[in-house]
């Protein structure tokens, strides 16, 4: 059942959003949504049409070989991305308050451990040294305004 | 036409030339890293060029876009990672190419298509800008309309399973119509400030296209060059070479581009898409596109470059930018006390056609620069992934973040890179959603002018252009499909 609901996740995902979509346009006038509620209908049947084979294509696989379970390099590449989405997520939430600097040396120096990289001590290092060098890069030459901390960085 | 020639003597001076090469470079350089466009390179010099002559300035800017618009396929090629818009399609048979360890000859039939594409687009801004210009005039909200839509009928040869495909596309043109609409009304925004005006492209490329393939690639390991051979750019330009070994393609596709380019909004990302999928159908193996194949690489590449010409000729002769890049352009030159409109390019012609010259010149310049670059690029193929991938992660936190100098955007990344994993994974080319957020506020605008200039909906197909572009919107969609079914039926026929 988890291999299923791995496969049907995005299209449900993005069904229910155009649902929430279409709702919402149908309490604006007319030409707001003159695209929207046609296109919106079409996704309903698409979603419809493509339930239909991914429950035939489970039930048949079920009936063929038991129930489909997960395989290791599936479970392995699911932690995977949650592991960086979590670390990245981590590393936008924190930027505003620790600054541009500390933050990409702590992410850096996290997802190089993560990916075992090296030595911890190489590993911090490096992290630290490509941090500043993007620093002075974006906000210096770049001009773009990077978070920083109370003492600028 | 005689500025154009006296234009060659202009530009040929020394201090243009050098403008020539820190343009390409820096367009180049910046086009390189995802998530950083030519269109951000433009944008950083913007203020510098205040001072400057206004064809000093075109001359600058014109360079950075034409390196932009090649070095994204770099990165494209070499991480499946476009660095610009423009060089999403080229992922398509670039990055297989590379991953079957031939990233010098993708390269190398890139940059040969690119520079090809260029000369094309130049020349065809030169001879036909006027006569095409007249005729993007007649193009109404109807055209316009059918347009968004012609590239969205790329989608049916994206995936092997069209309707996937086509769920995805339809849901990205939902996406592509969040925020304020030309009626006025707020849609899909949450409430928040920062989608009031749509969807940021930059985040949603990123996220869709880019992040899932760093993801997956942390625990992979590239694929390495084991043969310790030293000729590099010797690959290279053998792979130029064959790009010109397909001249009839290139330059067909480069037409494409052009004609794209023309039509304002299009772009250059559509303009490669459309290219890609002319070519798959041109093709006796279509089946092979999308496995590494040099037709998959030089349809794109010699398209969106070539859509460049197209866009400078609305650009200078109507005034209206068809890409981001070139608004920005166009921000240069109202800058230098330029009045954007139809009667720009008979006031300013004689500067006009010296920066046309300068373009073919800039083909020149970028072949250089674009061997040494491509050299440069082929070297990431030799760095383990667990060294670059998180490098490029935080560049493209990064890329997404100076989009608009919000966090917001880096978090709409995330969010994306959840949704392309999973897209990708169960077999939904994100690519399809892509292109309907590129197209999907140009559909939806013109959707609702279309109601406002006409009685009825269906009045527009009295146009002869719209009948056109609906035939072969629909013949683009369904002949995949058909094809498809017959092919399949003809190896039915042939097991059996």
């Amino acid at each position: 059942m988890k291999v299923f609901l791995k496969r049907i996740f995005v299209p449900t995902l993005l069904l229910a959003w155009t649902i929430y979509y279409f709702v919402e346009v149908l309490g604006k006038d007319a030409k707001t949504g003159v695209l929207i509620k046609p296109i919106s209908i079409i996704v309903f049947v698409l979603y419809v049409i493509i339930m239909i084979g991914e429950v035939k294509r489970y039930i048949k696989l079920k009936k063929e070989s038991g129930e489909p379970v997960f395989s290791e390099e599936d479970k392995k590449s699911l932690i995977n991305l949650f592991v960086c989405l979590g670390i990245t997520g981590a590393y936008v939430l924190v930027m505003p308050f620790i600054g541009f600097v500390i933050a990409t040396s702590a992410y850096l120096t996290g997802m190089y451990m993560y990916a075992k990289a090296g030595k911890a001590y190489i590993v911090v290092a490096c992290s630290i040294v490509i941090a500043v060098i993007m620093f002075l890069i974006f906000s210096k030459v770049l001009d773009v305004p990077l978070p920083v901390n109370p003492w600028g960085f | 036409m005689s500025a154009f020639f006296s234009g060659f003597k202009v530009v040929l001076s020394f201090h243009y030339i050098l403008y020539m090469f820190a343009g390409v470079a820096l367009g180049s350089i910046l086009a390189f890293l995802p998530g950083l466009s030519c269109g951000l390179g433009i944008a950083l010099l913007l203020p510098f060029t205040y001072s400057m002559d206004a064809l000093d300035a075109l001359v600058l800017l014109m360079s950075i876009y034409s390196g932009g618009c090649f070095a994204g396929s770099i990165s494209a090629i070499m991480l499946n990672t476009p660095g610009a818009p423009a060089n999403v399609a080229t992922t398509l048979d670039g990055y297989p190419m590379a991953k079957k360890g031939e990233p010098e000859r993708a390269m190398g039939i890139a940059l040969m298509s690119s520079i090809i594409g260029g000369l094309v687009g130049a020349t065809c801004l030169l001879l036909i800008a006027a006569p095409m210009a007249n005729f993007s005039l007649k193009f109404g909200p109807g055209e316009m309309f059918l347009v968004a839509f012609f590239g969205l009928s790329v989608v049916g040869s994206l995936s092997e399973d069209v309707i996937k495909s086509l769920f995805a596309g339809l849901v990205g043109i939902l996406m592509g119509t969040i925020g304020i609409s030309t009626t006025g009304a707020f849609r899909g925004t949450f409430g928040n400030m920062y989608l009031f005006e749509g969807i940021p492209l930059i985040p949603s490329l990123i996220g869709l296209i880019a992040f899932p393939e760093l993801i997956n690639l942390l625990k992979k390991k590239l694929p390495r060059d084991t043969s310790g051979r030293k000729n590099d750019i010797w690959k290279i330009i053998k792979g130029m070479w064959e790009a010109i070994t397909h001249p009839i393609r290139v330059v067909l596709c480069s037409i494409i581009g052009v004609v794209v380019g023309l039509i304002p909004a299009a772009g250059s990302s559509v303009a490669g898409f459309l290219a890609y999928n002319q070519s798959k159908q041109w093709s006796k193996t279509p089946e092979k596109f999308g496995t590494g194949i040099p037709e998959g690489i030089i349809a794109p590449e010699s398209a969106n470059n070539a859509s460049e010409g197209g866009a400078l000729a609305t650009m200078f002769v109507l005034g209206i930018p068809g890409s981001g890049a070139t608004a920005i352009l166009m921000g240069a030159l109202t800058l230098q006390g330029w009045v954007p409109g139809p009667r720009m390019f008979t006031q300013h012609m004689e500067t006009i056609y010296t920066s046309f010259s300068s373009l073919f010149l800039q083909q020149i310049v970028m072949g250089i620069l674009g061997v040494f670059l491509c050299w440069v690029g082929s070297r990431f193929l030799k760095m383990p992934a667990k060294y670059l991938v998180p490098l490029m992660m935080t560049l493209t936190i990064l890329g997404a973040f100076s989009n608009r100098n919000t966090l917001f955007d880096a978090a709409l990344l995330l969010l994306f890179g959840l949704i392309g994993w999973f897209m990708k994974e169960s077999g939904y080319p994100p690519i399809s959603m892509l292109l309907g957020i590129i197209l999907g506020g140009t559909a939806d605008a013109e959707c609702i002018r279309v109601l406002q200039a006409f009685d009825h909906f269906t009045d527009i197909f009295q146009r002869p252009i719209v009948v056109v572009l609906s035939v072969i919107t629909i013949l683009c969609i369904v002949l995949p499909i058909i094809l498809k079914a017959r092919r399949e039926k003809m190896k039915q026929k042939a097991g059996k």
